[in-house]
């Protein structure tokens, strides 16, 4: 496996990993911006819109057909949050049994980017009102998934009325002011201006892919450069908050941030507390005081901050509360066994080494890096985790705060019952 | 004039029967770091009705999954989680309604990971506390599940669908019928169906075949157990429900539109059956179908729509699921599309959703977890997953009509809806 990382053009950067071990291919095309409530919609919409139709292709029926013609190849639309960063384009993959698909898969991601069906000069009405639509129904069934719902909920707590506060999708208010002139205006600007993170897996050389791509923006203004900045989090005090609905079971979140530390002890840090079935969360509150169905961390490089989650019986709320925070307690007192830090490094390192055996890990991957300006490949990382030890993780873990502590919970319950349930 | 593509397959796959009935597969990924096992059992949640010592036996419902969790317990007071962890492999499982499968991926110590799987599989430890302490975990996820939209419109789908088969049940059970799991019941299904000769071992990664089929020669009993006889009851031709709405907390309607037919689902037929259903799936509601299309384009269901086949023992059923403020509507868009589609398929539609269902397989090729699953549903299907590769090409237009005119009658569809006040 072979990498390139190069500037083709100013602001875009192109990223090959050149490799036949896989039977597909990959191709990714992201363009970044910083996030607020006026942007995040509009990023999220614009590649949603421009795969609704072509100038050649007007209609999804006539691309789909196309790409089923290339062995069922993809171009999905997407759009990724990164603390106070957005990131939107596509992300496509095909096999290629005889080896002549990668022209015509990049020449239709062209036509998709740069050749839009408009009307009148601008997108076409009914693709911008549908899309529209759908973005403002998907903000909606967010609920559906109470866990993700929460985290979304807990996260604008702990950053309110920052970039960082808002999500990948917007707000249903802000989407609802989008119209066709307004999204083709941000559109242009997007393509014309907009830093870009290329990258490419599959059985094809640098100079090829990078013709492809220039080949593309040849069509487009030259560009100027620009850079996205990322700017300082800015977190809440601690907050408590608890939010009802119709639901049998509640979960409970526990955001807490720590700016300074570094992100890999961090993130050992919460693997060694809830990031598998040998952690403390797992072991002990869920094991052992049998006082949840699911348990874990989340921890986010950009946000430098860690959720300890757990899903409960409403009634058990608060002695969940503070079993969970007794976990974090104990790894501020040092009370971590070699074996926990072993465990938890050893998922931790095979996760990071295993982004190799995955096209979509590795694009993954690599666009994260990039927005962190973290060249390091997975090896080296994995190395550099190999070196954290017991010590490192406690001083990490004093330097976290509470930022929030929320509870989703049901309509009734009666906190106080605190009971466990039955147990070995 | 049909098209004829067979992209010549880059993947092979070592397999071996053992005396004691266990089929192993192994799909060699040279240079890949992470390697993949799953030890797949043919016991799932509609196996609760069968043959024991001539008498027919029906179990509580919920009986695989709750082996499911058990099976990892070991009567050293550990858990085989914790085993796993200290090698650093991820491992799981998950039970469906046909099978249970317990697997793991690591990227060191390959076999000390398999002898773990193999060993904690066929080590039951069962006790009258470790059950009764498992009810209480098991119904947290059943609140859990049953505040999930989409969980909840696709069990109802099934109870609608399915008089009589087993499917109809909730994979997990109930609390009530959980409560009767005790440790004899768990013992009993266990020494059922927990034999090598009902499970299948896939693995996928760089390691070397003769050590997994060794490993596997030595740690499994050598015994080789008859399999008792299963009864899925006799499934009437029509559905129970052909609407069924349930009230719950979500932004949109969610739905799930259902139709079934008795086919046979095992041997070389069973595998031209399940790839003509898929293929069928594809042509009816893909990504690039007019029905999908239509509906999308009128602002009637979002993207989050699927259309797939559903096989299960005996019976086929195609499933489309996804939102809709007028699920009904879309039904009835359903019910004509297929009417369309089971008089003529145009024969360039055809070929390219042929060439497109190719394309998605080989991608599967590259996703080890998914290659295993194929390969364990095959070995209990009694056929092998790359095989179907061939038989792709020789499917015909006139045969997915065929087998598209079969579905959505009024009499055999139902339609689940789940939506909020």
């Amino acid at each position: 496996m072979k990498m390139t990382y190069k500037e083709i053009l100013p602001g875009i950067n192109l990223r090959v990993i050149e490799s036949d071990a896989f039977e597909t291919n990959c191709i990714s095309i992201q363009f970044v911006s910083e996030i607020n409530n006026e942007t995040a919609s509009k990023m999220t919409l614009v590649p949603r819109v421009l795969r609704r139709g072509t100038v050649k292709h007007p209609d999804m029926e006539s691309l789909a057909a196309e790409l089923d013609e290339m062995y069922g190849a993809r171009i999905e639309p997407v759009s990724r949050k990164y603390g106070d960063i957005i990131s939107g384009g596509f992300v496509c993959d095909f096999v290629d049994p005889e080896k002549t698909l990668f022209g015509s898969v990049v020449k239709l991601l062209s036509e998709i980017l740069v050749k839009p069906k408009l009307s009148d000069g601008i997108f076409v009405e009914e693709y911008v009102d549908g899309e529209r639509t759908n973005l403002i129904d998907e903000i909606k069934s967010e609920i559906n998934n109470k866990l993700s719902y929460a985290h979304k909920k807990a996260v604008e707590i702990m950053f309110k009325n920052t970039p960082y506060a808002v999500s990948e999708l917007g707000t249903e208010e802000e989407a609802e002011k989008i119209d066709s002139a307004s999204l083709y205006k941000y559109y242009k600007k997007l393509v014309c201006e907009a830093p870009c993170e290329i990258f490419f897996c599959g059985n094809t050389s640098f100079d090829e892919v990078k013709s492809a791509f220039l080949h593309m923006f040849s069509s487009l203004p030259a560009r100027k450069g620009t850079k996205v900045k990322s700017g300082k989090p800015i977190y809440s005090e601690l907050v408590r908050k608890k939010e009802r609905l119709d639901i049998s079971q509640a979960n409970l979140l526990v955001g807490m941030y720590n700016e300074n530390a570094d992100i890999y002890a961090s993130k050992l840090l919460c693997a060694v507390i809830g990031g598998g079935t040998c952690s403390k969360l797992f072991v002990n509150v869920r094991e052992k005081q049998s006082l949840c169905y699911f348990t874990g961390t989340m921890y986010d490089s950009f946000e430098k901050s860690m959720f300890l989650y757990c899903g409960i019986d409403p009634k058990n709320a608060k002695i969940a509360e503070k079993a969970v925070l007794d976990e974090f307690e104990n790894c501020v007192l040092a009370q971590i066994t070699d074996e926990e830090i072993h465990n938890a490094k050893k998922g931790m390192i095979d996760d990071i080494i295993t982004v190799d055996d995955s096209l979509f890990s590795m694009e993954a991957f690599w666009l994260r890096a990039a927005l962190l300006g973290d060249e390091r490949t997975p090896s080296e990382i994995a190395a550099y985790i190999r070196e954290l030890d017991g010590e490192m993780l406690s001083d990490v873990a004093r330097g976290f705060k509470t930022s929030v502590v929320y509870l989703l919970t049901g309509l009734e319950e009666s906190e106080n019952a605190a009971k466990l349930l039955p147990q070995a | 004039m049909l098209q004829n593509f067979c992209p010549k397959l880059n993947q092979k796959m070592i397999s071996h029967t053992c005396a004691n009935g266990l089929k192993i597969c192994i799909f060699p990924k040279k240079g890949f770091k992470r390697a993949y096992a799953m030890l797949a059992v043919n016991y799932g949640s509609i196996d609760i009705s069968f043959d024991t010592d001539g008498k027919m036996y029906t179990s509580p419902l919920g009986v695989a999954h709750f082996l499911e969790h058990k099976v990892f317990e070991q009567p050293d007071g550990g858990n085989a989680l914790q085993a796993f962890a200290q090698t650093g492999a991820s491992p799981n499982a998950f039970t469906s309604k046909t099978k249970t499968a317990y697997y793991f991926s690591g990227t060191e110590k390959f076999m000390r990971n398999l002898e773990i799987l193999l060993g904690f599989v066929t080590t039951p430890y069962f006790t009258a506390e470790n059950v009764k302490k498992e009810q209480g975990i098991i119904g947290q996820e059943i609140s859990m599940v049953n505040d999930r939209p989409g969980w909840r419109v696709y069990e109802n789908l099934m109870s609608a669908m399915y008089a009589v088969h087993p499917a109809k049940d909730s994979i997990i059970g109930t609390v009530e019928s959980i409560s009767e799991i005790t440790r004899d019941v768990l013992f009993k299904c266990y020494n059922t169906f927990y034999v090598p000769s009902n499970m299948a071992l896939c693995v996928a990664g760089d390691v070397s075949a003769e050590k997994v089929i060794a490993a596997a020669e030595s740690l499994l009993p050598k015994e080789r157990v008859a399999l008792p006889e299963r009864d899925y009851g006799l499934e009437p031709c029509e559905v129970v429900d052909r609407r069924v709405v349930q009230k719950l907390e979500t932004s949109m309607p969610q739905f799930s539109i259902g139709s079934k037919f008795a086919f046979k689902t095992t041997g070389a037929e069973g595998m031209r059956n399940r790839i003509v259903a898929e293929l069928a799936a594809d042509i009816l509601g893909g990504g690039s179908s007019p029905l999908y299309n239509k509906l999308y384009s009128d602002g009637m269901i979002t993207a989050d729509f699927d259309c797939e086949a559903m096989v299960l023992p005996g019976s086929i059923a195609l499933v489309l699921s996804g939102e809709s403020r007028d699920p009904d509507a879309v039904l009835t868009k359903v019910c004509l599309a297929a009417e369309r589609l089971s008089k003529d398929i145009d024969n360039a539609y055809f070929d390219r959703c042929r060439k497109a269902y190719l394309g998605l397989k080989l991608r599967s090729l590259d996703k080890v977890r998914a290659l295993c699953q194929e390969q364990a549903e095959a070995v209990f299907a009694g056929y092998d997953f790359l095989d179907s590769f061939e038989i792709i090409n020789e499917i015909t237009p006139d045969e997915i009509s065929c087998f598209i005119s079969k579905f959505f009658k009024e009499e055999t569809t139902s339609v689940s809806i789940v939506a909020g006040e």
